[in-house]
């Protein structure tokens, strides 16, 4: 829950004076000193600000009862009644909750803790209190909708990542931000780790807050910090949750009669004899998504035991979540332990973060039978005249025929007979030690470790799976084990302290940073199993198996300098500059620099501000700009090398029969010798606004990146013949956006609702390209239905352009371009008016991404029970929808949604053009046809709670525990979407420069139903 | 703590220290015949884009419905269909390995006349590279002769600068590759093989009298004593891999190899006899009738009608290991009907199996003496030289027993004799097409119409060439797209 922080009233001028004197310490529900936290006699004018120590002193109050108000930014304030004599000193101790509100929190924004209010860049938080009551798997899931300007895009298969964009896409490489987990760099992949033990998640967005991670923080940085021990008993929290998961929309498909009623008519316009398949009798009927899709389940136990003294505390929390696929033969299991402690004595403090997790995921396999299996694409696109299972067909799975010419794979058969296991085996650590050298001066040396060690295994068996692709010799093995290592090593000086009567705080840190980074990789492959049940590579033939390895090492080495400084919490000041070099580019483009600053402004602080027309009343009002450079290395280790692929033979057949193998070698890669690091240049202004005793504030940013010397994996023609496309520095791309923020909370005794809505505009173009300007074509095989140009956002859709049906010949004649249609046939417009419908028509569709995306949430309480309803939208966008693509055209023998409508000459009134079979024009791919609007708003969360009152324990004698709750949690409950497709949110996996392209590769997001038991003792 | 940000890469020697030695030069050699071995050049879509597209085949029988549009010169999901994309690909690759031969080798240290062979090898297969493009793809194809850099974008070429480049690699070549047999060089090319890819170029380039002096040397001796071999069946048959009827031949790997990149000849699988492969090939009627429109002194049917097509000749006729009669118990859909006809050469129906495999051990030839004594035939004739002509071709009947034709045939009708003795002797050879082509056929659209159905969809001025990929063009601003595609 969010609650939101008065802040303390300014001293007023003339106070009566008194003798008594109220004094105390304000310490944090971790026992930590709050520097700063405002004490204050309500009502009065007596009131002190807490120093170093946490102690604050009120002195000169005359005798009476007081209502005492103990507040700091970041916590629950206090309130308690106190009398004092005169002459007495009384002391009261105060311990604040802390809090999380959009204003007021503590940030860890990377290498300083900052108070939120002092922060004048732009960063976003989440703490578990946002998330704790909604159930998820990962740490994007729980991010969703939470945070202006951070896009997610998450796919229902168990185990994937999500997409992660932070304010737009400043590159054309992979736009995942940099993730760190308590101090620990670990890359662009989301780091797995058990959301029940994140105790927040910082979103640095811009340059000033991300600057301090220099060279990879050019996307931004999302910093992750787990729970901690706390001072006092040791506590315990058990959280469980148990749910159901279906893919909440199904396709409506013809049936096998529907379906052959429509092409027999396809083929007769086609002037072809329709196979047996079509104009036979139907006797199966099959109903392929029945078939593919399941009710999956979702179950977690988590386990957390947490205390301390204040010397030394520790967390231990151990974890388990089993998630069964809304798709067949699909699951993820992970088992994670964390140890999170810390031991202070004297100036010395050690502490330690140590994360080891498994996962197991079996996934839809990739690359079956020479191609890319799309289970969604296939299972609309299956004829259902084709059965499940056929006894007649090698292996006995049913597929395509001369019947039913249908190149589908058969999706049940894949799941069933092959698998596609990846086991992970993680570490994630990080200890520290640090020294307080003199005053407020600190050394701190980190130590940093993430090693993952992987077992991919793809399992292929011998099954006929797809027409006319023969029966495998035997089964295939394929198998790897990837191994990461990446290591941590910094040496940093920290200053926070308070100066000039606590007017000047300072807090700052310089120091040196480097990792040390390998991959180490090995595969075998071997076929020919003779005994199916033997799944080991020792079990396969010798013939035709391969192996093979690598490893490739990643260096950095990086200084760094970080200042905040703020003065009479007035004027806020943050410095950062780093240097970084890195392996992965060539020698004399090794180093780069990088920095950022930006000011901040409370005016609210200032004396005349009660005075300001309308503002002058609001709590709270802080003004915010920033600027500064930051880098991108994402172009993967040794890229500016052009290798030398071996083992390219030729063999001589001698006249004998005999063979005799030479070796070959070049270079078969074209690489770029000169790269250079990407620079991103970014500019944001924001404000923080706190009204009505700061129940209602309000967060707004508007900012401007523009990265430059683009790191580009150049596509590249046929002609030049590389087998890899190299990165190139090409072009400038510009983001910009506003980013809005607002929470408002009402608390009427009983009742308290906290409502949050986000909002987020974003506006990307490409501002120029390297390589005189040429656009870049990506996107649905080689169609290049999307592209990247100057002038317009990355991956574009670039179609041509329909206007109707041609509903008479005249229509026909009168068009000119399309002399061959006839009616019903789609028209295209003559973009050059040269007479002809060709490539050169196509033009371009600049909205492949969401103009406006946001997040509304509503989390209540009454009394024991609390309500929470969270909605998501996007707007603006257009989808390629490759499910739509699959199932409205007769180009091929195919399923077509149910519904299908064609146009005939007595039936004009419709959007769909003739059925034709081996219809080209109709159903080109590179046709605006296959646009959707992508706008949607989602339930996406829906939570009840009931927390059982004392009463009720007690009388079923259970004492010792704080109120346990149940709940039952709903996600995903539905969609308001025209999209036609599985899911309007599967964009933005795979192809960066195809975004706003739905190829069906992604799984849609289930809906879950879930139940769950959080009990703390 | 010293981190070394200095790195190299561990896994492979980079550009920086390769082409360095002499067994660099010829690895970098052996890695440009490896290309040989693609589905787009030698591997599979030749005999689709020179045979099935021609009148003597068809693909409207494919099941694949791009692959069934393709000889009907359609393309209904695009230019990127297989056939092209990958005979496009494939053959730049080609022709970029050898480009990094040509420019690096003769910058290494090492013996003179290795240096001399290594480049001579280059160029041959960057010219035969060239002649595929320019008679699939037609003179908008951009030229490439060094190793390009990431950021060129090469521009279409023309006609005329193409053709000189090809002749030039082939001259050059002839001149340095050693005068060899196929069975002497290991598979490599020869003198003979660049000779003789010369004369085809200037054939096809109707420059009948440099062709003629091309060609002649060759049939004189000086490039090595080729002869025909005495059984034309056996040419196609992994037993007459290498032999003295060679001039140029790929090295065709099998399924064991395959592991190793050297994978075997696909086309019976997938052109040849349904059941045992695909059939997506087939050949026309018309072109199975003109075997009978001669016969041998012996009153037999002329044996390479034997050795190209499965057709019935009663229930016995076998197919693979099983006879027809029982193939048309087995699969009725395809051998209950005895007007069908299927390819059969390159295909492995004499092993005793049933099967046909996707990698047939059999080495494609590239270019067969048959070729070199018609090629010249032809080449004399045009320049009225009927007489010198008409013994070249009667050599090539002579083998498998046709009469001789008279030496006094109009230049007209010797012109029809040699076409058509082509058209018998090298069936899925790849060589149709260029026919078609250097004899100006594609104007007479009716006869070819009346050979091949396929042709009633057929374009007189775009049909002639294949659309460029569009992935080239997407990514290609500067390739022109054929007219009318």
């Amino acid at each position: 829950a969010l609650a939101t922080t008065a802040l303390a009233p300014a001293a007023g001028a003339q106070q009566p004076r008194g003798t008594a004197r109220v004094t105390g310490t304000v310490r944090g529900d971790n026992g930590q000193p709050l520097v700063g936290a405002q004490v204050a006699l309500t009502g009065t004018g007596y009131g002190a600000v807490a120093g170093d120590d946490g102690r604050y002193s009120i002195s000169g109050v005359p005798a009476g009862t007081y209502t005492l108000r103990a507040a700091r930014i970041g916590y629950t304030p206090v309130t308690q009644q106190v009398t004092v004599g005169d002459g007495q000193t009384l002391t009261v101790d105060v311990t604040l909750t802390a809090s999380a509100t959009t204003l007021t929190a503590v940030s860890v924004v990377g290498y300083t803790n900052e108070q939120r209010r002092d922060i004048s860049g732009a960063v976003s938080t989440v703490t578990s209190s946002d998330i704790q009551d909604q159930k998820v798997a990962t740490v994007e899931e729980a991010l969703r909708g939470r945070a202006p300007g951070v896009q997610i895009a998450a796919s229902g298969q168990p185990g994937r990542p999500a997409s992660i964009v932070v304010r737009g896409q400043n590159g054309f490489g992979n736009p995942s931000p940099l993730y760190v987990v308590d101090g620990m760099y670990v890359g662009q992949q989301n780091p797995n780790i058990n959301p029940d033990d994140i105790a927040s998640i910082n979103i640095l967005k811009d340059a000033s807050a991300a600057a301090q991670y220099g060279a990879q923080a050019s996307n931004g940085v999302i910093v992750i910090t787990t729970k901690r021990g706390a001072n006092g008993p040791s506590r315990f929290a058990l959280n469980t949750y148990y749910g159901f998961q279906q893919i909440p929309k199904r396709i409506p498909l013809m049936n096998a009669a529907e379906f052959q009623n429509v092409f027999k008519a396809a083929y007769a316009a086609a002037g072809q004899t329709p196979p047996a398949g079509v104009s036979g009798g139907a006797s199966i009927n099959t109903d392929w998504q029945d078939a593919l899709f399941q009710r999956g389940a979702i179950q977690n136990y988590n386990l957390t035991a947490s205390g301390g003294t204040t010397s030394a505390s520790y967390l231990l929390s151990g974890s388990v979540l089993d998630q069964k696929g809304t798709v067949i033969n699909t699951d993820f299991r992970r088992y994670s332990v964390r140890v999170n402690s810390d031991a202070t004595r004297g100036r010395i403090t050690v502490g330690e973060a140590l994360a080891i997790s498994q996962s197991n995921q079996r996934a839809y396999p990739n690359g079956i039978f020479g191609g890319q299996a799309l289970p969604l694409i296939d299972v609309v696109s299956l004829l259902p005249t084709i059965p499940i299972r056929d006894p007649n067909n090698p292996g006995g799975w049913g597929y395509g025929s001369d019947a039913n010419p249908n190149y589908g794979v058969n999706p049940v058969a894949v799941l069933t007979n092959n698998s596609n296991r990846t086991r992970s085996n993680q570490v994630i650590g990080t200890a520290f030690g640090e020294v307080k050298i003199v005053g407020n001066l600190r050394y701190r040396l980190n130590l940093g470790l993430d090693y993952n060690d992987l077992l991919h295994r793809v399992w292929t068996s011998s099954a006929q799976v797809r027409y006319l692709t023969p029966v495998l010799t035997g089964a295939s093995l394929f198998q790897e084990q990837p191994n990461t290592q990446q290591l941590l090593y910094e040496n940093l000086l920290n200053y926070d302290g308070t100066f000039g009567g606590g007017n000047h705080r300072l807090s700052a840190v310089a120091g040196q940073t480097s990792q040390n980074n390998s991959y180490q990789q090995l595969s075998a492959f071997r076929q020919g199993f003779s005994n199916e049940q033997l799944q080991q590579l020792n079990a396969g033939s010798t013939t035709g198996f391969t192996n093979g390895g690598f490893y490739t090492p990643f260096r950095t080495n990086s200084v760094l300098g970080r200042a905040t400084y703020s003065f009479k919490d007035r004027y806020l000041l943050t410095g950062s500059v780093r240097r970084d070099c890195s392996s992965r580019f060539s020698p004399g483009n090794r180093c780069g620099q990088f920095g950022a600053g930006s000011i901040g402004w409370v005016v609210s602080e200032e004396g005349f501000w009660k005075g300001v027309p309308m503002l002058g009343s609001a709590d709270f009002f802080k003004l915010r700009a920033s600027t500064g450079v930051l880098g991108d290395q994402n172009i993967g280790d040794l890229a500016y090398f052009s290798p030398v692929s071996q083992n390219i033979n030729y063999v001589s057949n001698g006249p004998s029969g005999a063979t005799v193998i030479s070796g070959g070698a070049t270079q078969t890669v074209l690489a770029n010798t000169d790269l250079k690091w990407q620079r991103n240049r970014s500019t944001d202004v924001g404000f923080d606004l706190g009204l009505f005793d700061n129940r209602l504030s309000l967060t707004a940013d508007y900012y401007v990146n523009i990265a430059d010397q683009l790191l580009v994996q150049l596509p590249l023609p046929g002609s030049l013949a590389s087998d890899r496309n190299p990165f190139v520095n090409a072009g400038k791309v510009r983001n910009a956006g506003f980013e809005l923020g607002l929470t408002h909370r009402l608390d009427r005794g009983d009742f308290d609702l906290n409502t949050t809505l986000n909002l987020t505009t974003t506006a990307n173009r490409v501002v120029s390209l390297g390589n005189g300007g040429q656009p870049i074509s990506s996107g649905f095989g080689d169609v290049g239905v999307a592209r990247t140009a100057v002038g317009h956002p990355i991956g574009a859709f670039y179609l041509k352009e329909t206007c109707g049906i041609f509903q008479t010949a005249a229509d026909v004649t009168a068009h000119k371009a399309q002399p061959r249609a006839q009616p019903g046939d789609l028209c295209f417009v003559d973009q050059n008016a040269d007479g002809t419908i060709n490539d050169q028509d196509r033009v371009f569709f600049d909205n492949p991404i969401p103009k406006v995306t946001g997040g509304l949430f509503f989390d209540s309480h009454w009394k024991s029970i609390d309500l929470g309803l969270n909605f998501r939208g996007s707007f603006g966008n257009k989808i390629f929808n490759a499910i739509k693509f699959a199932t409205e055209r007769t180009t091929g023998l195919s399923n077509l949604r149910a519904g299908y409508n064609p146009w005939t000459t007595s039936n004009t009134n419709t959007s769909t053009p003739r059925a034709v079979f081996g219809d080209a024009v109709n159903g080109d791919p590179a046709s605006d046809r296959w646009l959707e609007s992508g706008n949607f708003v989602r339930i996406q969360n829906v939570v009840l709670g009931y927390s059982i009152p004392q009463r009720l324990l007690s009388s079923m004698r259970i004492s010792g525990t704080e109120r346990p709750r149940v709940y039952v949690n709903l996600q995903n409950l539905y969609t308001f979407t025209k999209y036609s497709g599985y899911d309007p949110e599967v964009l933005g996996f795979g192809d960066p420069l195809a975004r706003g392209v739905d190829d069906g590769l992604i799984y849609p997001n289930p809906r879950t139903i879930t139940l769950g038991l959080d009990v703390r003792f | 703590c010293r981190n070394d940000v200095d790195i190299t890469d561990p896994n492979a020697p980079s550009s920086g220290n390769f082409w360095q030695t002499a067994a660099d030069a010829q690895a970098g050699v052996t890695a440009t015949y490896n290309t040989l071995l693609r589905l787009g050049t030698f591997q599979r879509w030749q005999a689709f884009s020179y045979d099935t597209r021609s009148d003597i085949g068809t693909t409207n029988t494919s099941p694949w419905p791009e692959l069934n549009s393709f000889s009907k010169f359609q393309f209904p999901s695009g230019y990127d269909f297989d056939v092209s994309r990958d005979t496009w690909n494939d053959t730049y690759t080609l022709i970029n390995r050898a480009n990094l031969v040509i420019a690096n080798v003769p910058n290494i240290n090492m013996d003179a006349a290795q240096k001399s062979k290594n480049v001579a090898e280059g160029k041959f297969l960057r010219g035969l590279g060239y002649f595929h493009l320019m008679t699939l793809y037609g003179a908008n194809i951009p030229l490439i002769t060094t190793p390009p850099t990431a950021t060129d974008r090469p521009a279409s070429s023309d006609s005329a600068t193409v053709w000189a480049q090809i002749e030039k690699d082939f001259t050059e070549a002839a001149a340095a590759l050693p005068k060899q047999l196929m069975s002497q060089s290991g598979g490599a090319a020869t003198a003979g093989a660049a000779q003789g890819m010369l004369g085809k170029t200037l054939l096809q380039e109707r420059k009948w009298a440099q062709a003629s002096a091309a060609l002649a040397p060759i049939i004189a001796g000086q490039f090595g004593s080729y002869s025909l071999v005495p059984d034309y069946a056996t040419l196609f048959r992994r037993e007459g891999n290498n032999g003295p009827e060679s001039l140029f031949e790929v090295q065709m790997g099998n399924v064991d190899l395959c592991g190793q990149g050297l994978c075997g000849l696909n086309i019976a699988k997938m052109a040849g006899a349904c059941g045992p492969g695909y059939c997506d090939g087939r050949p026309t009627r018309w072109y199975f009738q003109q075997f009978f429109l001669d016969s041998t002194t012996t009153k037999q049917v002329d044996p390479r009608l034997d050795a190209t097509i499965f057709y019935y000749k009663g229930p016995s006729t076998p197919v693979y290991a099983k006879s027809w009669a029982q193939w048309a118990r087995d699969d009725p859909g395809n051998y209950g009907d005895t007007t069908r006809l299927y390819f059969k050469k390159y295909g492995e129906y004499y092993t005793g199996s049933n099967d046909q495999t996707w990698e047939a051990q059999i080495n494609f030839k590239v270019l067969r003496y048959a070729d070199v004594l018609l090629m010249q035939a032809e080449a004399l004739n045009e320049q009225g030289q009927t007489a010198q002509a008409i013994p070249l071709v009667n050599q090539v009947r002579a083998r498998v027993g046709l009469a001789p034709l008279a030496t006094s045939l109009s230049q007209a009708a010797a012109r029809a004799a040699i076409l058509k003795e082509r058209l018998l002797e090298f069936g899925l050879e790849g060589q149709r097409w260029l026919d078609l082509g250097r004899q100006n056929l594609f104007t007479d659209i009716a006869t070819l119409r009346s050979h091949d159905t396929d042709f009633n969809t057929f374009v007189p001025g775009q049909s002639q060439v294949l659309p460029i990929p569009q992935r080239e063009r997407n990514l290609n601003p500067n390739v022109k797209q054929n007219p009318g595609w």
